[in-house]
C-alpha cells in the first residue's frame, strides 16, 4: 500500500489557557496546504481512505484533502497519540470493518493526518524499526511523507518527503 | 454564531447509555445526536466526520432496529430469533462505542468553531430544494421495486431539513407531521426486510403475509401525506 503521513498545516498559536485540541489553521497554513493538495492532485494522487487526528488543526487539514479523497475520511483517537499497535491496525487496509455489513474498503491509498512528534516517531517506526529515532526525520508542519510497503514496524520504505514549501513553491513553477 | 451544544452533550450522554444496553432511549436519543450533528455540519460545509457519524448510527442502528422490532410481540420462534439478534448487534456496538474512532468523534466536535450564520442559511435552502427533488422522485417511482427506498430517501432528506431549521429554531411543525408518517411506512419496510432474514419463513408464514399487508397499506398512506403536505413544506422552506 502506499501510505501518506501529513502533518497538519501551520495553525495559530495558542493564547495562555487555551486548549491546545482547539487550534484552527491560520490563513498562511490553510493557504500554503492547498497549495500541497493541487500538488498532490497534479501527482494523480487520490486517498481511498485519509485517518486524521481529532484535533482541530488536523480536523481542517483533513478537510482541505477531501478534493482528492475518492473514499472516506475517519477521525481516530490513535492519531493524537504516541504511535501504538491500535493505529497499525487503522492503517493496514483501513482496518477490518467492525460492522460486517459494512463493505470492505480496498484502502490502496491512504493518509494519515496527524502531529509531532508522534508522527515522526511513526514514520520511524515504519521504516527504520524504531520510533526512538524519530529526530532523524522531522517533518515540518504540512509535510507529506509517501511511503510504500506494509505498515508493520520496518514494513514500509520512503518513497519521497514533500516539505509543503517545496509543494507551494513546485505549484508556482 | 451556531455551536455544536447542546446536541454534542446529548450525544455524550447518550453514548454511555447505550453502552450500558438497558434502556432503548439510549441507542435511539444517540442516533438523534448524531443525525443533528450531521445536519450541522452539512450546514458548515464540512465533509469530514460525516462518514463518522454515518458508521455509528448505521452500528447503532442495527440495535435500535430490534429493539422497534420487539417491541411488538410476534410469538416465538421469531421473537427469540429477533432477541440473539440484538445480542450480538449490542456487542457489536460496545465495542464501536470503545474505539478510538468514536473516542476521536467526540474529541473532535468538542473543537469545532461555532457556525456562521450566513453561509449556513444558504445551505438550509439547498436541503429544502432536496426534499421536493426526492419527493418527486418517490412519486415517480410509483408501482416500481424501488418505490420503498424512495419514500424512505425522501423521509431522511425531510429529517435533515427538520435538523437543520432546529439549529436555526425555525418552525418545523409540517415537516414533522410528514415525517411521522413515512415513518410508519419505514418501520414497517424494516419489519418486512428482517422477517425475509428469518431462516424458516414457513414458520412465520402468517407474519409474512399480515406484514406485507401492512407494508401496502402504509405506502399508501405514504403517497397521500405527501400529496397533502408537500406544498406547506415549500411554504415554510
Amino acid at each position: 500500500m502506499d501510505l501518506f503521513l501529513i502533518r497538519h498545516a501551520h495553525a495559530e498559536n495558542a493564547a495562555n489557557g487555551d486548549n491546545d485540541a482547539a487550534r484552527p489553521l491560520s490563513p498562511k497554513g490553510r493557504s500554503r496546504f492547498e497549495h500541497v493538495v493541487e500538488g498532490l492532485a497534479r501527482l494523480g494522487i487520490r486517498f481511498d481512505l485519509v485517518l486524521h487526528s481529532p484535533w482541530l488543526r488536523a480536523v481542517e487539514t483533513a478537510q482541505l484533502l477531501m478534493p482528492i479523497v475518492r473514499g472516506e475520511s475517519r477521525v481516530t483517537a490513535s492519531l493524537a497519540a504516541a504511535p501504538g499497535r491500535a493505529l497499525l491496525a487503522q492503517l493496514a487496509g483501513g482496518g477490518a470493518p467492525i460492522d460486517p455489513r459494512a463493505p470492505s474498503i480496498p484502502a490502496e491509498k491512504v493518509a494519515a493526518v496527524g502531529h509531532q512528534p508522534w508522527l515522526s516517531e511513526l514514520l520511524a517506526w515504519l521504516v527504520l524499526e524504531d520510533p526512538d529515532v524519530a529526530d532523524r526525520l522531522h517533518m515540518g508542519k504540512g509535510a507529506v511523507a509517501w511511503l510504500k510497503g506494509e505498515p508493520t514496524p520496518g514494513g514500509m520504505r520512503l518513497h519521497a518527503l514533500f516539505p509543503a514549501k517545496s509543494m507551494a513553491s513546485a505549484n508556482d513553477g | 454564531m451556531i455551536p455544536t451544544q447542546p446536541w454534542l452533550e446529548h450525544l455524550v450522554v447518550h453514548v454511555a447509555l447505550a453502552r450500558v444496553g438497558r434502556d432503548p432511549e439510549g441507542v435511539h436519543q444517540l442516533r438523534v445526536a448524531s443525525r443533528r450533528l450531521g445536519a450541522w455540519l452539512h450546514l458548515g460545509d464540512w465533509d469530514v466526520l460525516q462518514s463518522d457519524l454515518r458508521w455509528l448510527r448505521r452500528i447503532a442502528g442495527a440495535v435500535r432496529d430490534l429493539d422497534v422490532l420487539l417491541s411488538e410481540r410476534h410469538g416465538d420462534p421469531l421473537d427469540t430469533w429477533l432477541a440473539r439478534r440484538r445480542e450480538r448487534a449490542q456487542a457489536m456496538l460496545v465495542e464501536t462505542l470503545d474505539s478510538p474512532r468514536t473516542v476521536g468523534l467526540q474529541s473532535a466536535f468538542e473543537t469545532l468553531p461555532p457556525l456562521a450564520d450566513a453561509s449556513a442559511r444558504a445551505n438550509l435552502e439547498r436541503l429544502g430544494a432536496r426534499v421536493h427533488r426526492r419527493g418527486r422522485r418517490a412519486e415517480d417511482s410509483r408501482g416500481d421495486s424501488d418505490e420503498v427506498e424512495a419514500w424512505h430517501d425522501l423521509r431522511r432528506a425531510l429529517r435533515q431539513l427538520r435538523y437543520a431549521r432546529e439549529w436555526f429554531e425555525l418552525p418545523t411543525k409540517p415537516l414533522r407531521a410528514l415525517q411521522d408518517e413515512l415513518g410508519e411506512l419505514g418501520d414497517l419496510a424494516l419489519l418486512w426486510r428482517q422477517l425475509r432474514e428469518f431462516p424458516e419463513p414457513h414458520a412465520i408464514r402468517n407474519v409474512l403475509d399480515h406484514s406485507k399487508e401492512r407494508l401496502a397499506g402504509a405506502l399508501e398512506r405514504a403517497r397521500a401525506a405527501w400529496k397533502m403536505h408537500r406544498d406547506d413544506v415549500s411554504a415554510e422552506s
